[in-house]
This record gives structure tokens, C-alpha cells and sequence, in this order.
């Protein structure tokens, strides 16, 4: 397992560098740079953001660009941010437990419902309550993020009154005391709920469809055969066959959830990663959206090694 | 046969007719199963692919896919209790401690999550009270029983790790766990090795002497019946054709299809190029002949009446019963040659 994990990782390396090559090209494909959004070229004469540019390095070959860039990189500096004039770590490292907490809510709010409903419905496909359940998922399949998150907003804050609808947190509540994680806790339902809506509703199909397919094997009926009661067989046999495939999707989730929550986090005006990144792209500020694009390339990868690595450990008949 | 008290039947089928819903409709796959099994008795029930054993086997279980299946009529006594009016709770009891089952798939009918013994306990723990540690040290002895070596090491196994052999023999500790007064063995070997076969087929004779436990053996493979049986069942599409002891049956059969089922089997000291078969295949649940005889289509000896008359089974010779037309006992009204129908 061991020696797995180190071979796994280590063949990560090639894989970062081309996504390395790919960001920093896709950076500097991107039109204007950070003196275009930035500077008001009235006040502020062409000569001196030329030299700036010069200064800066914005003039040298782009291969000589990409060899400071990743050389300062590997050594942790990630640069300085031109929008916080602030190093990129720094940014990254405040917005970072908004998203880890949402994200978490989110996947607890998934498995919890996707586990419950999902092994209702595998145990009782076709009824009413299994077709109610189906009905639900693929209604939050079909409809976009951003619409459920506007009809959440509109219905919950603005009309019911019961939940904040935007910002992580009330400005103002001292940090640590009961009322202020009850605050926090608050603001993160909204979000955590419109995120995790879609992969509910596809984990808790595919939780049914996989029961439904495991109740007609062949270990099934033997065990029927040998006096083993219903709840048993669903609860124990089948569940612990089931929730092997659904463990790939705890890998992307990694993934997703810290990278995908760009629109949520804009419409909750949330502020993570996600909403960085928008900000990012939107002020050219190139340190940050580099930076971030290599995180999210190297959360999938480890996304997909924590996957691979808990396939292991739920199915005996994977040993690494 | 007439009843005397000294063969106590363990198992009695009357009239039993299982058949499957298509399209809204009961298709009947077995009707009109009449069957016993005494104590300590091997049954052999043979027949070729589709024609209701398994259906047979699983209606005894209560096993059959509830969805789309259904005892349309008969009544199956074990021990003198109806299992089909039995709850299904009070069935749960039954299965695994009076009547247990082994499967013809070893390879997929061990739950590939979970070690052998966890499987192996599972099957005591859902009948009596038990520690855990008695019922690992039962389970270790149960694996030693049907021949397994490192038993203390196979019972923390997981299925993938054991050949198809050794499954099947997991599967026969299980069954006989809880010393069931019946076995119902469905094609036990017919997805092992010939030399595996050989042995899974040894073990089951050993533990039906040790155990005094009855056996309904499901195969299609005449050897195996051979072997192993006291008194065989023929099948065909569904019905019974002939039943006998397992000499009388070999020596002289007396359903065509028994015959021409034995005369499929190759000989060794015969030089042919060309196997003996039963020309044709078994008609299918939708188009079951409404009268005559199943057979007929297929069978070398058919004449006139067979298309038109059903015959109903019935004693030919002493204790040997055939459902054939050549034979005056079976026709359903001997005085007038009267028509039956097929269910």
C-alpha cells in the first residue's frame, strides 16, 4: 500500500508539470494583463508602465517567464497577488477554511440524504415513495445551480426569513464563542445545500440502481437460503457491496467541491476559493488564477488517488 | 405406491403448479409435481435445461423471485406443515436449519465482501444462541468436516481467495451447519472440474451418512444420479414423466424421453461419429401444447393419440410411474380414452 501510494504520487509529478504548461500558457493567452485593469492609463504615463512592465518581467521571452514562475513556485512562493498586493499563499490560505467548511457540509448533507434515500428506494423500487424519490433527484438534476440557488435565496431568506443569503459569517460576533459558529452554521446551509443538491440526487440513483442489481444475485439468494432475514441481507450484504462503486465519487468530490463552488460561492456571495478565482480571472491578477488552477489539477489527482487508496480498503479483493 | 407407516414421508408435494407472470399472464413452468422425500432418502430430480427443476427447488424455498412468480396451487408439506401458507418469518426459521440449499454457482453464491467465516456464522447466529467465539470455533470444526485444510486460516478468507472446489465446499458447511433433515442440492457440481466433481459428489455421500440427512439432488447429469441417487424424478417441460428407483429407472425405462435421455450419453466402447440427441428442444412457457403430450413433437415412439390426449402419470410397473401414452394406466380416462388438458 505503501510502496502503491508512493509510485502513485511520484507519477503525479509529469502530469503537474503539462498542467503547468497548459496554465501558464492559457494565463498568458488571456487578453490584457494586470497594468490594463488596474492602472488608469490617464493619471499614470505610458513610459512608466512600459518600465514597470520591463521591471517586472512582463517583456521577457514567455519561456523565461515560465522557468522564474515554476521555479519560485516549487520553492512556495507562489507570487504576490497584483489585486491584494498581497502573496498568493496568503490569499489562498484566508479564503481556504470557507470552502473546506462548506465543502464539508455539503458532502454531509449528501451522504447523509443520499444513503437514506437511497436505500429506501433499492429496497422498494417502483412504489410510490421510490418514484416521489426519483421524481425529486432528477428534477435537482435537471435544474441548473445557479437557478436552485436563486429560487433558495429568494424563498428562504427574502420571503420565509429563516436563513442569511449571503457572506459566511455576521460582521461583528467575536470568533470562537457559541453564536458565532451558530452564525457561521447558518450561512453555510444555503450554499451546502444548492452544492450538494446535484450529486444527491445522481448518488442516490446510483445507490438505488446498484441495490436493485445486488438484490438479484446470486449471494442474495444463498444467504436468503440459509435463514438470513431481509433487513440483513439489504442493511449488511447488499449495502456493503453498494457503497463500493459510490466511493470513486468520494474522490472527485475533493475535487469539485473545493474547485466547483465557483458559482455557488458568486451567488452566495460566499467568500472562498471559488469566488477568488471569478475575482481573479475578472482583475487579470495571473499569480492567483495560476495558482489555483494548479490546485484544482492537484486535488483531482490526489481525488483520484484517495479513491483509488479506499477501494482498497472497502473490497477485499483489491490489495494494493 | 400405497402408503404404509413405515416410510414417513420428510417432504410431500401434492399437485404443485409454479409458473412465472408475462405480460399479465401465469405461464406455468412445473404443474402438476407430485413428489415425496423420505428420511435419510437421496432423491435424484433430472431433467434437461428448462424444465422446472430449479423452479421445483426454489418453490420448496420459498425462494422464488417474488415479483414475478407465484404458487398458483399445491400444497408443499414438510413435516406435515404447508410451506406455502407458512409467514414468511416462521419460513426464515426453516431455511438454513431444516431444509438448507447449495447452488450450482460456487463462484458468485459467497458474498465476495465478507470472509468465509463471517458467511459461515452468519448462517448460526440466524437460528440459535451462540457466542462468537463457540460459533468461530463451530465454523473452523464445519470447514474441517467437508475437507478443508487450514481451516483456522480459510475461515478469515475471502471468497476470491478459495478455488471453485473449495467454494462449493464452503457452501455444504454451511448447509449442514445446523444438521438439516433435508439438503436440496440444485446442480451442485455442474460448474466444477470433472475431478472436482468427483470429490464434491464423494463429501456430499459422506455427510448425507454422518448427518442422516435426506438429499433432493437437482442435475442434469445421469452419472451423478447414478452415483448418488436412491429414487429418481424425470422431468420434462414442467411435469414429472417418470419416477422409479434408480435401478428399475437405468435397466428399463419407460417414458421415451428417459430412454432417449440415457441413449444420449456416450459410450466408451462405442465407435460413432455422431453423438445421439433428442431431436428438437423443450417448448417454451408461452407455447406449452394446450392437449396431448409434451413430448410428442420430439418423441420417436409418438402415434395418433399423443397430439390429442394428455396423459396424467401413473404406476406402469410396481412402484415405477410414467406419464406416456404407450402405457394404458395413463390415459385420463382408460374406459373411454377420454381427452385431458394440460394446465
Amino acid at each position: 500500500m505503501l510502496a502503491y501510494t508512493l509510485r502513485r504520487l511520484f507519477s503525479m509529478i509529469p502530469l503537474l508539470i503539462l498542467v503547468s504548461v497548459v496554465v501558464f500558457s492559457l494565463a498568458h493567452l488571456m487578453p490584457g494583463d494586470p497594468f490594463s485593469g488596474e492602472i488608469d492609463p490617464n493619471n499614470t504615463s505610458t513610459d512608466y508602465i512600459e518600465e514597470m512592465r520591463e521591471k517586472l518581467g512582463y517583456n521577457d521571452p514567455i519561456t523565461v517567464q515560465y522557468k522564474r514562475w515554476v521555479t519560485n513556485f516549487v520553492q512556495g512562493d507562489l507570487g504576490k497577488s497584483t489585486t491584494y498586493k498581497k502573496p498568493v499563499l496568503d490569499v489562498i490560505v484566508e479564503r481556504l477554511p470557507n470552502t473546506i467548511f462548506l465543502a464539508l457540509a455539503a458532502l454531509i448533507i449528501t451522504y447523509i440524504l443520499a444513503f437514506i434515500l437511497g436505500m429506501y428506494s433499492g429496497r422498494k423500487p417502483y412504489t410510490v415513495g421510490d418514484n416521489l424519490i426519483a421524481t425529486f433527484n432528477y428534477t435537482g438534476i435537471a435544474i441548473p445551480q445557479y437557478i436552485i440557488a436563486i429560487v433558495a435565496i429568494y424563498f428562504f431568506a427574502f420571503q420565509l426569513g429563516w436563513l442569511p443569503s449571503n457572506g459566511s459569517v455576521t460582521p461583528g460576533l467575536e470568533e470562537g464563542t457559541f453564536a458565532y459558529w451558530n452564525d457561521r452554521m447558518l450561512h453555510v446551509i444555503l450554499p451546502a445545500i444548492t452544492l450538494g443538491l446535484f450529486s444527491t440526487a445522481s448518488y442516490t440513483q446510483f445507490l438505488r440502481n446498484d441495490i436493485i442489481q445486488n438484490s438479484e444475485m446470486d449471494y442474495v439468494r444463498s444467504a436468503r437460503a440459509r435463514g438470513t432475514s431481509e433487513s440483513h441481507i439489504y442493511n449488511q450484504h447488499i449495502l456493503r457491496n453498494s457503497i463500493i462503486p459510490l466511493v470513486t465519487f468520494f474522490g472527485f468530490d475533493l475535487a469539485t467541491l473545493i474547485g466547483g463552488a465557483i458559482i455557488t460561492e458568486t451567488i452566495f456571495t460566499y467568500p472562498g476559493i471559488g469566488m477568488l478565482f471569478i475575482d481573479s480571472v475578472n482583475t487579470r491578477d495571473y499569480p492567483v488564477v495560476m495558482s489555483l488552477t494548479l490546485l484544482f489539477s492537484l486535488l483531482t489527482l490526489v481525488g483520484n488517488l484517495v479513491s483509488d487508496l479506499l477501494y482498497g480498503v472497502v473490497d477485499p479483493r483489491i490489495r494494493y | 405406491m400405497k402408503e404404509s407407516p413405515y416410510d414417513k414421508k420428510l417432504l410431500e408435494i401434492k399437485n404443485l403448479q409454479t409458473g412465472f407472470i408475462m405480460d399479465g399472464k401465469l405461464h406455468n413452468a412445473i404443474t402438476d409435481i407430485h413428489m415425496d422425500v423420505k428420511p435419510k432418502e437421496v432423491v435424484g430430480v433430472v431433467g434437461e435445461s428448462g424444465c422446472g427443476k430449479s423452479v421445483l427447488s426454489l418453490s420448496i424455498m420459498q425462494l422464488l423471485p417474488m415479483a414475478n412468480s407465484k404458487i398458483a396451487a399445491g400444497e408443499i408439506l414438510f413435516n406435515g406443515k404447508d410451506l406455502t401458507k407458512l409467514p414468511d418469518k416462521e419460513m426464515r426459521h426453516i431455511r438454513g436449519k431444516d431444509i438448507a440449499m447449495i447452488f450450482q454457482e460456487p463462484m458468485t453464491a459467497l458474498n465476495p465482501v465478507f470472509t468465509i467465516g463471517f458467511q459461515l456464522k452468519e448462517a448460526l447466529f440466524n437460528h440459535i444462541a451462540i457466542s462468537k467465539k463457540d460459533a468461530r470455533e463451530k465454523a473452523i470444526h464445519l470447514l474441517r468436516q467437508v475437507g478443508i485444510s487450514r481451516p483456522d486460516k480459510v475461515v478469515n478468507e475471502y471468497p476470491h481467495q478459495l478455488s471453485g472446489g473449495m467454494r462449493q465446499r464452503v457452501m455444504i458447511a454451511i448447509a449442514i451447519s445446523l444438521h438439516p433433515k433435508l439438503l436440496i442440492a440444485d446442480e451442485p457440481t455442474t460448474a466444477l472440474d470433472v475431478t472436482v466433481q468427483a470429490q464434491i459428489l464423494e463429501l456430499l455421500n459422506e455427510i448425507q451418512n454422518e448427518e442422516d440427512m435426506a438429499i433432493m439432488l437437482i442435475t442434469h447429469d445421469l452419472g451423478v444420479v447414478a452415483e448418488m441417487a436412491d429414487r429418481v424424478i424425470v422431468m420434462y417441460a414442467g411435469q414429472i414423466v417418470e419416477t422409479s428407483n434408480v435401478i428399475n429407472l437405468f435397466h428399463s425405462p419407460k417414458h421415451p424421453y428417459t430412454e432417449a435421455l440415457l441413449n444420449s450419453i456416450p459410450k466408451i466402447d462405442e465407435d460413432i461419429s455422431k453423438l445421439h440427441t433428442i431431436q428438437g428442444i423443450v417448448p417454451s412457457l408461452q407455447n406449452m401444447p394446450k392437449t396431448g403430450c409434451r413430448f410428442a413433437d420430439r418423441c420417436p415412439k409418438a402415434f395418433e393419440d399423443c397430439s390429442k390426449i394428455t396423459p396424467k402419470l401413473a404406476e406402469v410397473v410396481d412402484g415405477h410411474h410414467a406419464r406416456c401414452l404407450l402405457y394404458e394406466q395413463c390415459y385420463p380416462n382408460p374406459s373411454n380414452k377420454q381427452e385431458g388438458v394440460n394446465l
